[in-house]
């Protein structure tokens, strides 16, 4: 990958590394963190992309699998006191309401809904990002929508 | 409702912070050396050290299985592995997970039993029955089999025995692995009966200790390389990833025919070799195979003999289908 297919593929799936691993491990920190391994693995990567479909594919694959090592660290579970990156401000209070409800859902049903409903991945897609079955993941997304519909009605 | 959804995640972007450290990226050196750690990241690791201190001391009040009497002390168990600590006990017989390691294919929980006070358990052909499924929506197709195996007794003249439990997994979970799991009966194997064709078994106990909901949060240590190297001519098949993790390495292969034989010979025909950063060569024994037809992915697995693990940070790269790559 030339420096210039890496700006280029940087500029265009930054976000969206950023936002799987955000739904993934909640903490903008530790989302910076995966996003900043998953682009350095692009960089350093020999793999030949056939085209922006595979790139994108491959970065949302390699997005999981860092999100999945770095939710296991031990030391996760432990509070240490850091500078942190900022949670997302939104002016608006429908959509802080809505981001709270959202990261409030678990991990297991946040992921497929982004990858579904905000990147646009078919079932068959998102399961094969994430390792799933395709009915794991329509159930996933059943069960999300519904404790999703039923966070926001509460409030 | 997802018309807001999606306003909302167009709003979320990665920080400005970030998108510098990345354009940096280009001027790193393509292939070896470490990235450099951030500011935060030195004082998470100095916080990680001190913390990692008291959980070892917990570890060794609550006697691991796994630690004490399968893989020993060590770099590799402490790196990979987490405390379970769940126990059931009905009528006065205690079955215990003490622990566990895994990756995304293999798991192993130790597991203790205790009788009643004044039991002497002094066999070496203990059996305890193993029912053992996960979170359904993990599981992949055909993928579970698993065994219960009696661990050496340090003290026979007591009232406890250790086993460990392994079972192969497709783990699609984000944060570890969820099991339902139950044991039941306490046995042993006595003399073989030909008339019934069976054996005829000697039950300590008969009853189940049922754990409900077991969630396994090993760390997972896996270093993973993406080759996307094309296993055929039309290049439909590809060997998409390496994970190297302390229990075995995996070939990862993906398109559609990639079950057919020519292929899997294609990667296990020359072996795997790990080259440790000393130099050390390790030449694990193929031992599994496996399919997921709904996803048309598989993977070839080499793992290690029962009771080794691998200290993966010591692995400098992995040599698979001819070509050797560097693990970062």
């Amino acid at each position: 990958m030339t420096e210039q297919e890496f700006n280029r593929a940087a500029e265009r799936h930054l976000d969206m590394v950023y936002r799987i691993a955000l739904n993934w491990l909640k903490r903008p920190a530790d989302a910076e963190d995966a996003a900043q391994n998953v682009m350095l693995r692009l960089w350093r990567t020999d793999a030949a992309f056939a085209g922006e479909d595979h790139l994108r594919h491959w970065l949302a694959r390699v997005a999981v699998n860092e999100c999945k090592r770095i939710a296991c660290r031990p030391w996760r579970s432990r509070t240490v006191p850091l500078e942190s990156c900022a949670e997302p401000a939104f002016e608006d209070r429908a959509r802080r309401e809505l981001y709270q409800a959202v990261m409030e859902l678990p991990a297991k049903y946040r992921v497929p809904l982004y990858l579904y409903y905000y990147e646009g991945y078919s079932v068959d897609e998102t399961g094969e990002i994430l390792g799933l079955k395709p009915s794991t993941v329509q159930t996933r997304l059943a069960r999300g929508r519904e404790k999703l519909k039923a966070m926001l009605t509460e409030e | 409702m997802w018309q807001e959804y999606k306003d909302l995640f167009d709003q979320v972007h990665a920080s400005e912070a970030l998108r510098m450290e990345v354009k940096g990226m280009t001027g790193k050196a393509k292939a070896g050396g470490r990235r450099r750690a951030t500011a935060r990241q030195i004082v998470l690791i100095a916080a990680v050290i001190a913390l990692l201190g008291t959980a070892a001391v917990a570890a060794v009040v609550a006697g691991p299985t796994l630690r004490d009497h399968l893989f020993g002390e060590g770099t590799p168990y402490d790196r990979s592995s987490a405390p379970v600590g769940k126990s059931v006990t009905v009528d006065g017989w205690t079955a215990t997970i003490t622990d566990c390691v895994g990756d995304d294919y293999t798991v192993y929980l130790g597991i203790e039993v205790e009788a009643p006070e004044g039991t002497v358990l002094d066999r070496d052909d203990y059996w305890v029955w193993v029912d053992c499924t996960d979170d359904n929506e993990q599981m992949a197709a055909g993928t579970f089999m698993g065994a219960l195996t009696q661990l050496p007794d340090k003290d026979p003249t007591d009232n406890r025995v250790q086993f460990y439990y392994t079972q192969g997994a497709m783990n699609g979970g984000e944060t570890g692995i969820t099991l339902q799991f139950k044991l039941a009966d306490f046995f042993h194997n006595s003399v073989w009966n030909e008339a019934k064709k069976d054996y005829d078994v000697t039950s300590l106990w008969e009853g189940t200790w049922d754990f409900g909901e077991v969630t396994l949060n090993f760390t997972d240590t896996t270093r993973r390389v993406y080759p996307n190297l094309p296993l055929g001519r039309d290049g439909a098949v590809v060997l998409e990833e390496i994970d190297v993790s302390p229990l075995g390495v995996h070939a990862v292969l993906s398109g559609a025919g990639a079950d057919e034989d020519q292929y899997q010979q294609r990667v296990i025909k020359d072996g795997c070799l790990l080259r440790a950063r000393d130099s050390r060569e390790l030449s694990p024994h193929i031992r599994s195979w496996a399919w997921n037809w709904q996803l048309e992915k598989g993977y070839l697995g080499w793992v290690y003999e029962d009771g080794v693990l691998l200290d993966v940070s010591e692995i400098e790269s992995v040599t698979l289908c001819g070509q050797t790559f560097l693990l970062e």
